[in-house]
């Protein structure tokens, strides 16, 4: 036996466009960068500024991940009205 | 000098610690564990980097490029920089139960949320058995870094004056010593590494180019199984890294969930220090120098390129990188037994029965890094196998609307079993992390659970925000954005 409370907030949340992006941006391109990557870059040869390609790709990722939550943060999180602090 | 250096800094953070205690005489348990949710985002961002990065990062990352090369490099790194985006959606709203629960631990959002007392009890345990290789952990770093120096100090009185020292702060003022401390610590330990790695790469230049010779980190391939198991690796630690007990103990120090999600823009580009870690290894790689073990490249390469007073502040540096992790172990651990298996216990009586605790705890660290027992080195290896298993519970009580409390006992159960079994039994999928394969299992029986038993009917943490704000916005006139969204 189940029951679903609330489920008028659950559908007026629905009703409201979702961010996606937010998503997209803030993990999911950090995510296929360092992650899904992995293979493709184990495979490239040479060196970057002396590291490996790959660790110097993920070294990159340090700085491209904060930039990546970055844009989400100032483009939509700052404004929320409901993180007060 | 190194040794005076060392000793200064070692009284700087008790004299650190001591201040840490003003204005907070007579600490309440809640106050005592996680500083009444009072912490502003400096002390937040310290407490959350300080113990992320124990001396495990410190020796444990040169150590491992020295002998696997970028195999060990693409998971360990991958995996801390991907928890950071993972912990920017999540870790709001585990304050945020936090918050509406009134939570000290991790154990007390189950117990309140599902009202099982069996839930409770078994997260309790599971964190509890899992966070024990800690303590020995720090010791076993902190022996490799002080006998580097060759002082004529037998081993368990280091390890005993650390665990007075870590006993100290914490009895001193709870969580807001290893907070205080740990901007003290992360300093010295930013110092430590760019002065060590910088060493390193200028004494590199002197070195013969031996890559030819297939000596050089960047010649270490990994292998098929050895990428599939990074890369289930990286997304385990990722998700465990924002649900391990001491992480999510943290969280709840925080003083609002903006301040939360805020932190975790930065924390990023604290991994800067690694290349300066890599570095190190190359050096030390590439020189040929003689070390005992591969845990023993940071101290050597310092020793040998650094002057005297900076050895002293990289060994005090790395001793408060165990110090701290090892009074913010002894934190989370204290209060899931005096708090959550020992229900009853005055507010008084929690927070001497967590100190009873924590000094058991020190006393077991102690004599097991004595022993080097091998046990300890299994369950370490097995930590993010345990502490992840966290995690479908978790975003259970943040989303799921209908769930068994049976349920999310049987699935931490089969997680825990399935992953230590396939890890023990020395079984291989592929290369894939048995952890994961445990996570998944565990996920399929809460959520196959949930449709089989008797569920409660639960309000999620995100619709109840969801729920306030709109409440707000119909008093205050106030459009919200979204706030049931992560």
């Amino acid at each position: 036996m189940t029951e679903r409370p609330h489920q008028s907030t659950a559908r007026r949340g629905r009703d409201i466009h979702a961010p996606i992006w937010r998503i997209l941006v803030g993990v999911g391109i950090p995510f296929v960068a360092v992650d899904l990557a992995l293979p493709v870059l184990d495979r490239v040869g040479g060196t970057v500024l002396g590291f490996p390609t790959v660790v110097f790709w993920l070294f990159a990722w340090f700085i491209l991940t904060s930039v990546c939550l970055s844009a989400v943060w100032f483009l939509h999180d700052r404004r929320r009205t409901d993180e007060a602090g | 000098m190194a040794t005076v250096t060392f000793c200064l800094v070692i009284l700087l953070s008790l004299a650190i610690a001591l201040y840490s205690r003003r204005g907070h005489h007579h600490q309440g348990s809640r106050d005592f564990f996680v500083a009444s949710g009072q912490f502003g985002g400096v002390l937040l961002f310290f407490l959350a980097v300080g113990e992320t990065y124990s001396i495990g990062s410190v020796l444990g990352f040169p150590a491992g490029t020295f002998s696997h090369g970028t195999a060990f490099i693409i998971w360990f790194l991958s995996y801390i920089v991907l928890a950071y985006p993972v912990g920017y959606f999540l870790n709001p709203w585990i304050w945020q139960a936090g918050r509406d629960h009134n939570a000290i631990t991790m154990a007390d959002l189950f117990r309140h949320h599902f009202g099982s007392r069996a839930v409770e009890i078994a997260m309790a345990l599971n964190a509890i058995l899992f966070l024990i290789p800690f303590g020995d952990l720090q010791f076993t770093g902190l022996l490799a870094v002080l006998q580097g120096f060759g002082w004529p100090v037998p081993t368990f009185v280091i390890t005993t004056v650390a665990a007075v020292t870590a006993f100290f702060w914490v009895a001193l003022s709870g969580i807001r010593a290893p907070a205080y401390v740990s901007i003290l610590k992360d300093v010295m330990m930013i110092v430590a590494v760019v002065a060590a790695g910088l060493a390193a790469l200028l004494a590199s230049g002197h070195l013969p180019d031996v890559r030819q010779a297939g000596q050089d980190i960047a010649r270490i391939r990994p292998t098929g199984r050895e990428e599939a198991f990074a890369m289930s690796t990286v997304v385990l630690q990722a998700i465990g890294f924002c649900v391990a007990p001491q992480t999510i103990a943290f969280l709840f120090t925080g003083r609002s969930r903006r301040i939360v999600r805020r932190n975790q823009v930065l924390m990023p580009l604290y991994m800067l220090m690694f290349p300066f870690l890599y570095w190190v290894a190359d050096y030390a790689r590439r020189s040929g120098m003689p070390l005992h073990a591969p845990n023993d490249a940071f101290m050597a390469v310092s020793l040998t390129l650094l002057p005297g007073w900076v050895d002293g502040l990289v060994a005090a540096a790395c001793a408060l990188s165990a110090l701290v992790v090892l009074a913010g172990i002894c934190l989370a651990i204290g209060p899931l037994v005096s708090h959550n298996l020992l229900h009853g216990l005055s507010d008084r009586q929690q927070r001497y029965g967590a100190q009873i605790v924590i000094a058991v705890y020190l006393l077991f660290s102690i004599v097991s890094a004595a022993h080097a027992s091998g046990l300890m080195i299994k369950f370490n290896t097995m930590y993010y196998f345990g502490v992840t298993q966290a995690a479908p519970g978790i975003f259970a009580i943040l989303a799921a609307r209908a769930v068994s409390p049976a349920a999310v006992v049987a699935g931490l159960v089969a997680g825990d079993l399935l992953s230590m079994g396939l890890y023990l039994g020395d079984i291989d999928l592929g290369g894939v992390n048995p952890g994961l394969v445990g996570l998944v299992a565990n996920a399929l029986v809460l959520w196959g659970g949930s449709r089989l038993l008797p569920s409660r009917a639960l309000v999620p943490i995100l619709h109840r925000a969801g729920a306030q704000a709109i409440e707000a916005k119909a008093t205050k006139g106030r459009s919200p954005l979204e706030p049931w969204t992560l």
